[in-house]
């Protein structure tokens, strides 16, 4: 018989999500995230992640300062060109929390959701 | 080692300085460093697409990790040939200037590295470098492409034959004007 689903690894992931802060999962806050992690002590400035997420400037500027209230994320103010321009990075709580969210959701993903098996 | 020695024997042959704790000498060091190894530098730094465009994480760990020879680039004697015609062609073409490399560098890494055709990577770069003012995006295109896709003898044929009734036209018309 092929069981997948609901066995005891996926209880045990069930229960340690609530060991992740359930305010990191909105797309664009996971987006935000994972862009700055991989770009470590040098981040980004607010233009460069409007122009690759391509979100209005309402919905980015309110989850950068959510993240940043988190203590996810910093500011900075940076000159390029002569422009003063605000730069994000992620803080070392923010890459702990990314890299437990990532590890989470692989895992998640991975246990619960075999999109190949018959209904 | 080898990497950061031709890195900094081409900044020190461009007399280019950075300040490693500027984020625009950053950009410079990230962007001149992607464009003169896809030109033939023989560097092999791992650049992947980030939110920024192309970026290399290790480079930017190398530069503070290695600050003061970033910050005064000294003669290494590690480049051949080839290799100072290099440096010596990209000085020749491009500006230190951010937005201009920013734009090159992300228009040479969708041809180069992702292999799309030259249509399909210029319209990336206009997305995601649409910041980067029209006309600083059309410089820094063109300037990727004489750096790096410099047009065949074939190609300049086709052109010339292409152009040939507009050139005699123009050619007229001047010389109307001229009497």
């Amino acid at each position: 018989m092929h069981c997948n689903g609901l066995d005891g690894d996926l209880l045990a992931l069930l229960a340690e999500s609530h060991g992740l802060n359930a305010r990191v999962f909105s797309l664009l806050r996971l987006q935000l995230l994972q862009g700055l992690a991989s770009l470590g002590p040098d981040g980004a400035t607010y233009r460069e992640l409007k122009a690759a997420l391509e979100v209005s400037d309402g919905a980015l500027y309110a989850n950068l300062l959510a993240l940043i209230a988190m203590g996810y994320l910093e500011s900075e103010t940076v000159s390029v060109e002569n422009k003063e321009l605000e730069s994000y990075r992620i803080t070392t709580a923010g890459s702990q929390e990314w890299e437990r969210v990532r590890d989470w959701l692989c895992r998640f993903c991975e246990c619960g959701g075999d999109r190949h098996a018959e209904p | 080692m080898l990497n950061r020695d031709k890195v900094i024997e081409s900044f020190h042959q461009l007399g280019f300085a950075p300040r490693v704790e500027a984020f625009e000498d950053r950009i410079l060091i990230q962007k001149c460093v992607l464009l003169l190894q896809l030109g033939g530098l023989g560097t092999t730094y791992p650049y992947r697409l980030h939110i920024r465009g192309p970026y290399c994480v290790e480079l930017n760990r190398e530069a503070f990790a290695h600050r003061a020879e970033f910050e005064a680039p000294g003669q290494r004697d590690v480049l051949d040939e080839k290799e100072r015609a290099i440096v010596a062609a990209f000085g020749e073409t491009f500006e230190l200037r951010p937005n201009q490399l920013e734009v090159a560098a992300t228009y040479a890494y969708f041809v180069s590295c992702d292999g799309l055709d030259p249509v399909e990577a210029h319209r990336r770069t206009r997305k995601l470098k649409s910041f980067v003012p029209a006309a600083q995006q059309a410089l820094g295109i063109s300037r990727a492409k004489r750096f790096l896709y410099p047009p065949t003898e074939e190609e300049m044929r086709e052109m010339k034959d292409e152009f040939a009734l507009w050139q005699s036209a123009s050619l007229r018309s001047a010389g109307r004007d001229h009497e």
